[in-house]
This record gives C-alpha cells, structure tokens and sequence, in this order.
C-alpha cells in the first residue's frame, strides 16, 4: 500500500500525471456542483430561503465560478486529457520534460486546497471569479485566497504550457508530420499556446490587487492616479483567451470521439486546423473588449472589438462544419461517449448563436450582466465542456482500467444530465431576457421569472443525480468492470494500439509511421 | 509538389482579395452610417429622437431569426446524418470521399465568406442602433447619478436630490451622468433596453426616452457585494404637468432649508 | 512678497471643488458674455476645440494675475498644442463690479493682450454670475477682512462638448498635465485620430486626484511586460527545448 502511494506521489509517469489531475479537478467539480445546487436551492423560491445572508451566497457563487474553471475545466482538459492522450497520441514515451510536469500537478493540487480553504476561513473571498476592483480591494473577504489560487493554478499551467507545446513540437514519433496529428493534439498545442502568452498577465493583474488591498499601492485606486478599469481590461485579456483554453482541447476532444464512433475521417482536416484552430488563435487576443461594452470604453473601440468579436463565427463556423461533415458517409454507433460528443453539437449551436447578439454591443448594452450571459456561457462553454469532459472521460476509461464502463447506466446518466443542463440553461437565459441581472441572492423585485426559476431549480436537481450516476459508474467499473481489450472502439489512433492500460514508457517499441498514415485513416485497405 | 502548391496559392490570392474587397465594402457601408447619424454623443443636432427600445427589440429579433436559421439548419442536417450513416454491419466503416484541392478549399472558403457576409450585416446593424444609443437629443433633461453601497442617489439641475426613486417628465429625454462613491455599479432599467457601469474616479452617461407615465425597474447589474441583489430603485415616469409640480414643490422646498441655515448661521 | 500670501491665511478648502459631483457636467451653453472690445457671445461659441476655463476677477493683484501668468508659462511648455489652433482659454470674471475697462487693465498687468486665443471676459448679466460657477462648483466669497475675494485657483478644462473633463489647481501642475488634459478633453476626437504619439500619451498616464497631476498608469506597464514575458516564455520552451532535446538524444544515442 504504502508503496503504491509512493509510486503515485513521485510518479513522473505522463499518464498517473493525467490520471492525477483527473481525480483533482473531479474532485473540485464535486464541491463546486455542490455550491451551484446550493444556489439553486437558495434561488428556489424569491426571498431568503435556505440563507438569510446574501455574503453566504456569494461566496457560495465566487467558489462556483472560480473552481469550475480555474479547477475543473482548464485542469481536466489541458491536465488530465492532454497529460494522458497527447504523448499516446503523438507515440512520445512521455512527455518533454517528466519533472516538470509531476511539479505542476503538485501545484495545482496546492492550488485546489488552498481553494477548499474557502470553506474553513472566518472570511472567505466574495469576489467572484473576475475579482473586480474596487470591490475586491474593499471587501471584507480575503482576496488574497483569490489571487493565490490564481496564481498557483497558473504556475502549473505555464509549466504545463512549456511541457506540451516542446512535446508535440520535438517529441512526435518518427514520420509522423504536422498534418498526421490528431485534432486534439492540435487543440492542446493551440491552447497551450494562448495560456503561455495570456496567463502572465492575470498573474500580474490579481497580483496587482493583492498588492493593493494587503500593501496600501494604488494600482487600481481611482482616488489615487489608478484606473478601475485598467484591471478589467488585463483580466479580460487573459480570461478571454482563457475560454478558448478550454473551447479548443473540448473541441479537439469531441472531433477524436465523433470520428472513433463514427469510423470516419476528418471532413477537410485542413480546414478544420488551419482555419479553425488557426483562426481562433490569431482571433483569441482581439476580441476581450466584449466583456466591457458597458463600461464606458471609447466607442471606436467598442464598435471595432463587435467586428472581431463577430468574426469569431468564422473559425468556429469552419469547426462546425468539420465536425458534422465527418458523420457524413460514416458509419455511426451511439455509444455513451459518442452521445457526451454529439451533445457538444447541440450544446454549443444553441451556446454559439447566442454569443451573436451578445457580440452585437448595442444588443449587449441591455443584455450584459444580465441572466442571459450566465445562460449563454453555461451552454457554450461550461456544459458543452463538461460533457466534452465527461464524454472523454467515458472515451478513455477502457484505455485508462483496462476495463469497460456499463453502458446502460452510461446512457441512463447522460440523458438525465443532457434534459437537467437544458433545463437549468435554457430558462435561464429567458429570466435574462425579461430583466433580471446576474449574481442575484434575491429576485423578489422579478415576480414574473419566478416559475423560470422553479424550472432551473428542478433542472439543477436532474444534473446532479446524472452526474452522480456517471460517477457511481465509473468506480463500479473501476473494480467490477469486463476486461476491454486494448482497442475496444476499433479506433486507428495510435493510443488505441498500445495496452490498456499502457505500461510505462507506453509503447513496447516506438511506432514507425509512414507518409501516408493517419489517425483517422478509416475506409481505407488498412 | 509544384502544381498544387501553384493552385494552392492562387485560391489563397482569392480569398485575400475577397476578404479585402468584403471588408472594405463594410467598412465604407458603415462610413456612410456614421456620417448620416454622427457617433459622437453630444452633438449639437436636431433630429428625430430614436425609438431604442423598439430599435432594439427590432435587432434583437432579426438577429433571433438570424441565428435560429443557422442553427435549424445545422441542427437538420446533423440528425439526418445521424440517422442515414447510422451503422448497419458491425464491420463497416465510414466512406468518407477524399476531396480534391478545389474541393476543400472551397469548403473552406465558401463558408467563411457566407459567415462574414452575415458578420458584417449584423455588425452594421448593431453599429447602427449603436449610434442611436448614442446620440442624445439636444433638448433633455440631466440628472446626475452617483451610485454607492447600495444606493442610487439623483441630483436634479435645480439642485433637488431623490434617492433610488427616479422621476422623469414623459415625452423628455433623460440623461444620466453618471459615477460611483466605492465601488462598480451599472444603472439598468430593464424597460429601456439600457445600462451602463457606473465607476469611482470615470464618468459615464446613459439616456433613454419615458414616453407614457408608468413605474419601471432599475436594479444593479455589477456585482457589487452584499446587498448587489437589494440595490434596486424605481424609474417614475410622471405626467409633465405632474413632474413640473413636483420639481417646482421639492425645488421650494430645497430652497426654503437653505434659507433656514444660512438665517440661522 | 506676493500678495497672494494674504490670500493664503484662508484655508483653500473652504472653496475646495467637489470634482466627484461636478465632473462631466456639461456647461450651459446659454450663458452671454462681453469681451475686453465689448463685444457679446455666447459660451456655445467654445463648443468644437477644448477649452481652458478659469475664474478671475480683474482688480485681483494677487493669486489671480498669478495663476493668469502661470497658464501662460504653461501654456508655452505645451509642445503637442497650439493655443487658438488647437484650444482656446477662457477668463471669466465672477465679480458683478467688473467692467471692460478693468479687463483692460488686468489684460495689460499680466500681458494676456497678444495671446491666441485668449479672451477675457465678463458676464453681460451679472445675474449669470452664481448659477453659472456653482454649476461648475466653483464657489467664492469676499473676506472683508482681507479685502479680497476667496476663490478656487482651478483650470476647468472643457470638452468640445461642453462637458467638464478636469479641474487642475493652479500653481501645482506643469505642462506636461495641461497638455494630457487637454488630451482628456478631446479623447474622443484624438483616440481615433492615428495621432499615436497623443494616444499613447493618453493611455500611459492616469489623472491622480489625491496628487492634482497626471502619474503613469502603472497596471499598463505591469501587464505590457507581462504579454512580452509570455511571448518570452512561448519563444524560449521552443528554443530551449530544442537544444535539450537534442543533447539528450545525442547521448542516448
């Protein structure tokens, strides 16, 4: 036992690495599903219900927001799938630089605690996930909490960054070229490439604020020569491209999945790379003055950031169509991760067409921080990743145990969950539509939402019991599942000719791949 | 190696001529839109007063129709592939068609320029509404908003202060100068499709236009702590004639306390 | 010894401008005024170009020929503008005996005569006097025990618009403050006008309210540096890497 423990503690296996973060960021996904059915508990009815005290709520909110991305969805995807399936994917024996990579999980374990610690402090930070000054630098809560688990987490991931973009860089198996990677590892290296440039400078903004709030600068203090704003804008420039961190690895994920479980090649694999990935690469730092179409910005800078933010639809209008153009001719099953990836589809149409009139800044100046906003990037980012997540989750769960999850539960699971998200989500941004802002403890002024709410309420309750039932299911199969076999998907990716699972340094000999190989080379005389 | 690469470049010539001829089309489109409207707020104009709220429900369904075409379509053609490739024989495997170079490009390129195509309509129209937003007619009437921990606190031009009760004559435009004593707050009233932060150390200005009396929400729409959810006000929208009461009445009022402590200093 | 010393045994902030309440307040434009020829305009003529507005009153020896003078000084160290061609400045008197003779007098002691676009005036209704400094928040009194008027030494600079955008105080600012509130002023019309040295200007420095002077916008600098660290970081794990690798794989093999 002991040494079992040792092994996972020092492991510098790129693999028990994922695996790690894996296990971290579900567990942070646990608590902050816990606060949001907290939230909705308290939302269930106008008027206080389960707190009289609104501070509960937001601190309930700010753990919410803050430990679903900064501890979920950016670890899950850029730790734990890019950990497990890039150098698989690639037919690297392990990562770059292995040391490095076991101190970020480290670190971003530390970052997590020192999360959890919000619920043990006499003053918790209620700041929300944005930490906006001057609020964050009056409040009574300890935004020092915020900042060093922003700081922390994004150590690990600059080290992260650092690892995986010199991995896929110099460390692909021999023969194999740029245009024979897997969408996903594509995606990691773009998100990776974002996160190394961008992260630097919400480091240096939520450090800023500490400074102010504990050692009396004036950075961001309007009385004294600073500018509230200037904070939103270097937030808003990390925590932009922060949503294509995790929209980018989701994406490439869900591309893996729906061409394993359709047998199909990539629809215009170029297209979907160079004009997809690419584009929301060269896009991803010009768009973050959406977030501040109503703070005053100056109009020609408001009108400009609509045209980018706009032409964003390009990029992802281009993954769109690659993504439904690989079903076609293909040869489609329905099993549990296929049904996770598939969802994405429906998830982001109805999340990416809303983010239209959000980009529109006149349609914005009544929608902004309204309850749409919540709705709208619950849909396109944060369930359409979580079940990218959860579908990759399913997808590797043979390759990771060696052993098959059970698919009637898996399918029971996901359609409970797939009806609960829909029905928390889709409401929600209908409460925004008929005036109530987010972030509210309380909605009493906002009679007419309240059946709105009653909907989200019982939606909130269905998501959990299908998240429940996903977890039960994995630790059944954990132990009780049937042996998978190494390739029980009959995927051509290399990670699926290897064992499951597969033994330290991966590949019983490094592949030796061909010009005209393909992770997708299906339909062809293999 | 040469041919394609020749042919490659030149579909790329293509598109960046397209896509230079495309934008620049908008660009000038919305040239002439701002010359006929004028962006800047406060220009001296006498002109019709925009309707924003029906300016913006109008957008706001054209936009809705826009993308919910987009998105039934998508949506269609996925279902039907889902349902026509569904597998049949446990062995068989897709027959994806391997797409000539014109082929993907024009995959590729065709969309992008249908995509931006609505791009950029959009973004002319919402420019448009934009500039209506922005434009304040002449005649109106300034309030000074100062925004606190969780109070809406008006000052009128007479000097009269109200406290989250907001009263406005109907058939005046209203514009509100706005800034903050702490922290961020943003002033929307759901009801006139508009809302602007109001911030420590900046000032920012929002205006609508009260057509019929009535009673509106204004409620807070930046987080701002512990009561953000109970900072809310009324907008009072009065008959002119009753607003002029009012203001005259409170205005006599202001004027007689001052009287009072200056004679008793 | 200057005169202004007797001035100074009031405390300023008696008269000290709520900026907070006033700032953005837009001036009304109705207001008619007569200059040192005698003629009349109103204040909508200032509308267009930025405008440097000041409270003086023409028998003053004291702080107001002072800070007249200083405006000068400093309006000479202002490279990027040009008075008259890029903004105007405005004396105003508040004191309802003024006359144009006594702006004759006032304008010959501090040699505003042949100044580009400087006028001094006068109200034409001495009743506008009040409502149109107290809708600035300029307040003043005359001490009778120093036989001089206590005012606010404050430029008010104005926006084409007509809108407050910034009080500076008198003898503390230097050039450098005018000239990046004039900027202020005129943001809407400089921030697109490619102009990018008057743009960066703009956006490197921050109006200090405590100091009474434009301080570098430090969050700027901090997450500039920041970006270029990134760019750095993305850069080097290439550069680095690729020489690790390398080594590594020269000794395994």
């Amino acid at each position: 036992m002991a040494g079992v423990l040792r092994e996972w503690l020092f492991t510098t296996d790129h693999k028990k690495v994922g695996i790690l973060y894996l296990i971290g960021s579900v567990a942070a996904f646990a608590v902050a599903g816990i606060m949001a059915l907290l939230m909705r508990a308290e939302l269930s009815a106008p008027g206080p219900t389960i707190t009289a005290n609104p501070s509960q709520y937001n601190v309930w909110l700010y753990f919410h927001g803050a430990a679903m991305i900064l501890g979920f969805q950016i670890p899950a995807l850029t730790g734990f799938l890019a950990n497990y399936l890039v150098p698989l994917q690639i037919g690297a024996k392990d990562v770059a630089f292995p040391r490095l990579n076991a101190l970020s999980v480290w670190l971003f374990f530390a970052g997590i605690i020192l999360a959890l610690l919000t619920f043990v402090l006499p003053d918790p930070p209620d700041v929300m996930w944005t930490g906006y000054p001057p609020y964050s630098e009056i409040t009574q809560g300890n935004t020092a909490f915020y900042s060093f688990t922003v700081l922390l987490l994004g150590f690990a991931s600059i080290l992260g960054g650092v690892n995986f973009l010199t991995t896929i860089a110099f460390m692909r198996a021999p023969g194999m070229g740029w245009n024979q990677l897997n969408i996903f590892t594509w995606s990691v290296f773009a998100a990776f490439i974002l996160q190394l440039i961008f992260v630097p400078v919400l480091g240096t903004a939520v450090t800023m604020i500490m400074f102010d709030k504990y050692l009396g600068t004036n950075f961001f203090d309007p009385t004294q020569g600073g500018d509230v704003l200037i904070y939103q804008n270097l937030f808003w420039f990390y925590s932009h491209p922060a949503v294509y961190v995790i929209f980018l690895p989701f994406i490439g994920i869900v591309f893996d999945i729906v061409a394993t479980f359709a047998r199909n090649r990539i629809f215009n694999y170029k297209m979907v790379v160079y004009g997809g990935i690419g584009g929301i690469l060269l896009l991803a730092g010009e768009v973050w003055i959406h977030h501040l179409y109503v703070t005053g910005m100056p109009d020609w800078l408001r009108v400009g950031q609509m045209v980018t933010t706009l032409m964003i639809s390009v990029p992802v209008g281009l993954m769109f169509i690659g993504l439904v153009g690989t079903l076609y001719k293909g040869s489609i099953t329905f099993n549990t991760p296929m049904l996770y990836a598939l969802s994405v589809i429906f998830l982001m149409l109805i999340g990416g067409l809303t983010g239209i009139p959000l980009a529109v800044a006149s349609i914005d100046i009544n929608l902004s921080d309204s309850y749409f906003i919540p709705g709208h990037f619950h849909y396109v980012m944060a369930v359409a990743g979580t079940f990218a997540i959860f579908g990759g989750i399913y997808y590797l769960f043979p390759k990771m145990t060696g052993r098959m999850y059970n698919e009637k539960l898996g399918k029971t699971s996901f359609w409970i969950t797939f009806v609960g998200v829909n029905l928390v989500f889709f409401p929600m941004m209908m409460a925004g539509l008929e005036g109530m802002p987010r972030r509210y403890w309380d909605y009493s002024q906002f009679p007419q939402v309240e059946g709105l709410h009653h909907l989200m309420t019982a939606g909130a309750v269905l998501v959990a019991i299908g998240f429940f039932l996903a977890l039960v299911n994995w630790i059944q199969a954990l132990f009780k599942g049937q042996p998978a076999g190494n390739n029980p998907w009959g995927s051509r990716s290399l990670e699926w000719t290897t064992a499951s699972p597969p033994q330290h340094g991966n590949f019983p000999e490094i592949p030796m791949l061909s010009k005209d190989w393909s992770p997708y080379a299906y339909g062809s005389s293999q | 190696m040469a041919e394609p690469m020749k042919r490659w470049l030149r579909w790329a010539g293509m598109v960046l001529m397209l896509t230079a001829l495309s934008g620049g089309m908008a660009l000038a489109q919305s040239r002439v839109e701002t010359q006929r409207v004028l962006p800047g707020e406060w220009q001296v104009e006498e002109r019709v007063i925009p309707d924003n709220v029906s300016g913006w429900d109008h957008l706001w369904e054209e936009i809705l129709i826009d993308i919910t075409v987009i998105g039934v379509i998508f949506a269609l053609v996925t279902f039907w592939f889902l349902f026509r490739y569904r597998r049949r024989d446990p062995d068989q495997e897709g027959a994806m068609p391997k797409l000539s170079v014109g082929q993907a490009v024009g995959w590729a390129v065709i969309p992008v320029f249908v995509f931006m195509a609505d791009d950029f309509y959009l973004a002319a129209q919402g420019w448009q509404l934009w500039n209506d937003y922005r434009s304040v007619p002449e005649d109106r009437l300034e309030i000074r908003l100062e925004s606190a921990m969780w109070t809406w606190d008006y000052t009128y031009p007479n000097g009269v202060k109200t406290f989250n009760e907001l009263r406005v004559p109907a058939g005046k435009p209203v514009l509100l100068r706005m800034t903050s004593r702490d922290t961020i707050h943003s002033h929307w009233i759901p009801d006139y499709r508009v809302k602007e932060d109001s911030m420590p150390g900046r000032i920012t200005y929002i205006w609508f236009m009260p057509k019929v009396p009535g009673e509106h929400v204004v409620t807070c729409a930046e987080y701002c702590g512990h009561l953000h959810s109970r900072m809310k006000g009324k907008l009072i929208v009065m008959a002119p004639e009753a607003f002029e009461a009012w203001y005259e009445a409170e205005g006599a009022k202001l004027q007689q306390a001052k009287l009072e402590t200056t004679g008793g200093a | 010894m200057s005169d202004g010393n007797t001035e100074s045994t009031i405390d300023p902030q008696v008269v000290a401008i709520d900026e907070r309440a006033y700032l953005g307040v837009r001036l009304d434009g109705h207001y008619r005024l007569r200059d040192a020829k005698g003629q009349t305009f109103t204040l909508d003529r200032y509308r267009g170009k930025p405008l440097i507005l000041l409270f003086s009153y023409y028998t003053c020896d004291g702080l107001c020929g002072t800070i007249n003078r200083h405006l000068q000084t400093l309006i000479d160290g202002v490279q990027r503008f040009r008075p008259g061609r890029d903004f105007r400045v405005l004396t105003i008197s508040f004191d309802k005996h003024d006359t144009l003779e006594r702006i004759a007098g006032f304008r010959q002691r501090n040699h505003l005569a042949k100044r580009p676009g400087w006028t001094l005036a006068i109200l034409d209704n001495p009743a506008d006097i009040v409502p149109l400094t107290s809708s600035l928040g300029v307040r003043f009194f005359w001490s009778y025990r120093d036989r001089v008027f206590v005012h606010p030494n404050a430029f008010i600079f104005i926006s084409p618009q007509g809108r407050v955008v910034r009080y500076l105080y008198g003898t503390l600012v230097s050039p450098r403050d005018v000239e990046l509130a004039l900027i202020d002023a005129n943001w809407e019309k400089i921030s697109t006008s490619g102009k990018l040295l008057n743009i960066l200007a703009g956006v490197c420095f921050s109006y200090n309210f405590k100091e009474g002077r434009y301080t570098v916008n430090i969050p700027l600098f901090a997450g500039l540096g920041a970006l270029l660290l990134g760019l750095v970081l993305v850069t080097a794990s290439f550069v680095v890497a690729k020489k690790n690798l390398h080594r590594r794989e020269a000794t395994n093999g």
